[in-house]
């Protein structure tokens, strides 16, 4: 979500501080680790919106300067198509690219997405479907 | 995979691989556990909460109005409409010329070159009252000095001004007219003879015609031999 490893690794950090600090007011109505996940989104968004109002810059120049920083990164071990995916993953709104991740990496059903993130699974369908034909249209448009 | 049966309607998405092109320094996560349970031993030995740092009471309400002051003044300032402005690039440069500064004047020397004695500030606000409202007062006090110091100089002057005056009177007798005639030697000589022998004399010896010369010519000086002569002459004939 965030491309730069050290802003990874903070994120998840403080992901785990928060799972420390929160562990006994954990419900077990949902499995522990969707309820990191949606601790994990919240970090993720949290940070973007931080850098946005930090640069003073939108939503979409933050994905651009995501873009620059995935050009940048030593930690990126993939082929010219992964790196074009994930071009064309950084394009998405975050909720959208939150969503895809989680269901093309992570490989979650939607019942567990919509735990973490507190979104409907039909709104999650519908969120993911128009991801993809985003992300084709993208993988397809250039070369 | 059966989650991935989605892809079989995006082709080209089909051909990516994947798996998660990103990757963590070696050994990452063998020390992820230390790090992070470090990171939880900072968090709540120092808790968010009490960083350290506080705002003053209402600081965050009076923020927006202090802020568009701060907005306004700056404006006020940089607008060269109001003579208060600084070249271009000024404060481009501004940081090395300070920088500059401080080199030059620390390769001069610590000391600075010019030094005031010891105390002198001290006494400073003294001495500058004492030459100016101190003196002042001096000079509007004076000195008053006696024009008589001594009893003998009141008798010095009136001895001076009696001399001075007993000096006029003796010159202006010596050189008076009537002075003068009661102390020639003609008056001297005339005052021993009586009226009467003159008035004989002039009848029995003078006539019109006589041409003796006068004893006095008006005008020329006296000749006391001529006169005492001639004198002689009548004092002899009289006693006779």
């Amino acid at each position: 979500m965030v491309i730069d490893h050290d802003d990874s690794d903070d994120i998840s950090q403080d992901v785990f501080v928060k799972v420390w600090k929160n562990l006994a007011g954990f419900r077990n109505d949902a499995q522990l680790y969707t309820w990191m996940y949606r601790i994990a989104t919240n970090e993720c968004i949290t940070f973007l919106n931080k850098k946005k109002a930090k640069n003073n810059i939108s939503l979409d120049e933050v994905d651009y300067s995501l873009a620059d920083t995935l050009a940048d990164s030593t930690y990126f071990d993939g082929d010219k198509a992964q790196r074009k995916l994930q071009e064309a993953i950084l394009t998405l709104p975050d909720k959208q690219r939150l969503v895809f991740n989680m269901k093309y990496y992570d490989d979650m059903k939607y019942e567990e997405i919509s735990d973490a993130v507190g979104t409907s699974v039909g709104a999650l369908k519908a969120s993911f479907h128009l991801a993809v034909k985003k992300i084709e249209a993208f993988l397809l448009s250039k070369d | 995979m059966g989650n991935k049966e989605w892809l079989n309607e995006f082709e080209a998405l089909k051909q990516v691989n994947p798996n998660n092109p990103f990757t963590v320094p070696a050994g990452y996560f063998d020390e992820a556990e230390q790090m992070i349970n470090s990171r939880i031993l900072l968090d709540e030995t120092a808790p968010a909460e009490a960083n350290g740092f506080t705002v003053p009471e209402n600081y965050f309400d009076e923020l927006s109005a202090n802020i568009q002051s701060r907005i306004n003044i700056e404006a006020f300032v940089n607008n060269p409409e109001h003579g208060h402005a600084v070249p271009a690039g000024y404060f481009d440069n501004l940081e090395e010329q300070i920088n500059a500064r401080i080199f030059v004047e620390e390769a001069l020397g610590e000391e600075e070159n010019f030094s005031v004695p010891e105390g002198y500030f001290n006494q400073l606000n003294k001495a500058i009252l004492n030459k100016t409202v101190n003196q002042e007062m001096v000079k509007r006090k004076g000195v008053v000095r006696r024009m008589f110091a001594t009893g003998a100089f009141k008798y010095a002057a009136a001895a001076c001004f009696a001399l001075v005056v007993g000096t006029g009177v003796y010159l202006r007798q010596i050189t008076d007219p009537v002075y003068e005639h009661d102390h020639s030697y003609l008056h001297k000589q005339l005052s021993s003879i009586s009226v009467n022998d003159i008035q004989s004399y002039l009848q029995d010896d003078v006539d019109a015609n006589d041409t003796q010369p006068s004893v006095i010519d008006e005008g020329a000086p006296v000749n006391d031999a001529d006169l005492s002569k001639a004198l002689q002459g009548y004092n002899t004939n009289n006693n006779e």
